[in-house]
């Protein structure tokens, strides 16, 4: 424990370098321009900068990296909840709330509570990586198998909380999915599937490709339908500094949601999408109202961002302290990282 | 139910199951090694489909429901339609001129109709793709025929 708060000052005094704090905010500017974008990922964003960070000193790299990286997963809840396309995967089901929230003429409130559930996600994450991180890398080396296989079903069997209105549908919306998954090479034999003679889809679907096209094509249907009046409920953004401690009616949920963030978090390969998906089934069982999830409960919004933002602070614990990074952009991270001299 | 809600879910339930037929059979023509796991996905949505498509069928139609009407089919062909003229263009006037008369010529149809705010919102859009993807990052952006 010693060790660990000597570290923590250590690091605190280095953080206090003027250039290192200006490099925090302006990776802060470009991680929230990259997240809000549609299709431009966290992975990407952090990857881009890494090259920058070659003249740096390894904390002013280090300070660079981990904004952009923290930024971005919680920018792309902007799109979401404003324009129904998750800027970033993670933000997939923060949108299940926070659209409709924006149609309830709730945007404000909703960008409030996405802005101030991530922070507080964020940093219990990363208290948890300052205090907790040899014992969860070790929980996390014991994940095999068949643990992975019950995770997977478990991210499954969410589908069953999210289309209870018509469970039918959601099984063939579940099933059609995993089989978008595997269009592509097979893994094993090299064998081409489903992919129709075009190379691009050789590698399989693009995710990213794939979810704004998902995401976005039904939303310009419904504008050109003229079912939708997004422009009077965006023009209602406002307030949203003051409206950010709203968030504090959710303690228990943003608890709850934070645990689940790290632990999907330190597992090697789950992702912040499967996080928030989790947190908010978890919220929704939980919730005294579950019917009005869907239709823009602010426990949503909370439980989802909260529990992404979570993951990043949980993707670095196997990441800095076995080398084994928890997600795609903690990988990119920890080569940032190893160019800077940190070994795990 | 509507006419319109039962002819949308029996059309969809149709729709998934000729789909997963479709996919079945061609999951069958793969080795079995590589196409084990699309063959039982394709099985289930196909049993799911026709559950579907049944269940579907045998709701009776509310009395005095509204009719199904060819223009609500109108917005997904008009969407489908502007998106494939628009990657095609891309191959013909390269990414930049094809983005911005996609822009100009979308605002157009949304009521925006200012010249001011169609050269701006697409101008300042292309203008900063370029400085972002091109001059940032280094991307080159699909060029066409004629640029």
């Amino acid at each position: 424990m010693e060790s660990i708060l000597n570290g923590i000052a250590l690091g605190a005094e280095q953080m206090l370098d003027p250039m290192a704090l200006l490099l925090i905010m302006l990776g802060t500017i470009f991680g929230i321009v990259i997240g809000a974008l549609p299709g431009l990922t966290s992975t990407m964003g952090v990857a881009l900068l890494v090259p920058v960070t070659f003249g740096m000193t390894p904390v002013q790299g280090l300070s660079l990296l981990g904004a952009v990286y923290c930024s971005s997963t919680y920018a792309g809840a902007i799109s979401a909840i404003l324009i129904n396309i998750p800027g970033t995967p993670s933000n997939c089901s923060t949108l299940l709330d926070g659209f409709p929230m924006t149609k309830k003429g709730q945007a404000g409130l909703a960008i409030a509570l996405a802005t101030a559930a991530s922070a507080i996600g964020g940093f219990v994450s990363n208290v948890a990586l300052l205090f907790m991180a040899p014992p969860l890398a070790e929980l996390a080396l014991r994940f095999g198998s068949q643990e992975y296989f019950l995770l997977a079903l478990f991210g499954v069997s969410v589908i069953a909380s999210l289309s209870e209105r018509n469970l039918l549908k959601g099984f063939i919306s579940g099933t059609f999915g995993l089989f978008l998954a595997v269009v592509g090479m097979h893994p094993m034999t090299g064998d081409i599937r489903f992919a129709m003679g075009i190379p691009e889809l050789f590698n399989g679907l693009p995710l990213v490709v794939a979810l704004i096209g998902l995401y976005s094509l039904p939303e310009v249907v419904e504008n050109i339908s003229g079912t939708v009046k997004q422009e009077a409920a965006v023009h209602q953004v406002k307030g949203i500094f003051g409206q950010m401690m709203e968030v504090l009616k959710y303690k228990m949920l943003m608890f709850r949601a934070t645990v689940i963030g790290v632990i999907v978090g330190i597992v090697p390969g789950a992702g912040s999408s499967i996080a928030g998906f989790i947190a908010y089934d978890d919220a929704k069982r939980n919730s005294k109202t579950p019917e009005t999830f869907g239709t823009g409960n602010p426990e949503g919004v909370v439980a989802s961002e909260t529990a992404n933002n979570a993951v990043v602070g949980g993707s670095l614990i196997p990441a800095l302290t076995l080398g084994i990074p928890g997600n795609a952009v903690s990988a990119v991270m920890l080569g940032g990282l190893m160019i800077h001299g940190l070994k795990p | 139910m509507s006419q319109t809600s039962r002819i949308r879910e029996c059309g969809f339930a149709a729709a998934m199951v000729l789909l997963s037929t479709a996919f079945l059979i061609r999951a069958l023509m793969y080795p079995a090694a590589s196409s084990q796991f699309p063959r039982f996905l394709m099985l289930l949505q196909l049993i799911f489909s026709v559950i579907l498509l049944v269940l579907s069928l045998r709701i009776p139609q509310a009395a005095g429901a509204g009719s199904f009407r060819l223009a609500d089919l109108y917005p997904p062909i008009k969407v489908f339609v502007a998106s494939s003229v628009y990657v095609l263009a891309i191959g013909y006037l390269g990414y930049f001129a094809a983005t911005a008369l996609f822009l100009c010529g979308s605002m157009y149809w949304f009521g925006k109709h200012g010249p001011v705010a169609l050269i701006g919102v697409a101008g300042g859009f292309i203008l900063t793709i370029y400085a972002l993807f091109v001059l940032f990052i280094g991307v080159r952006l699909p060029e066409g025929l004629l640029i």
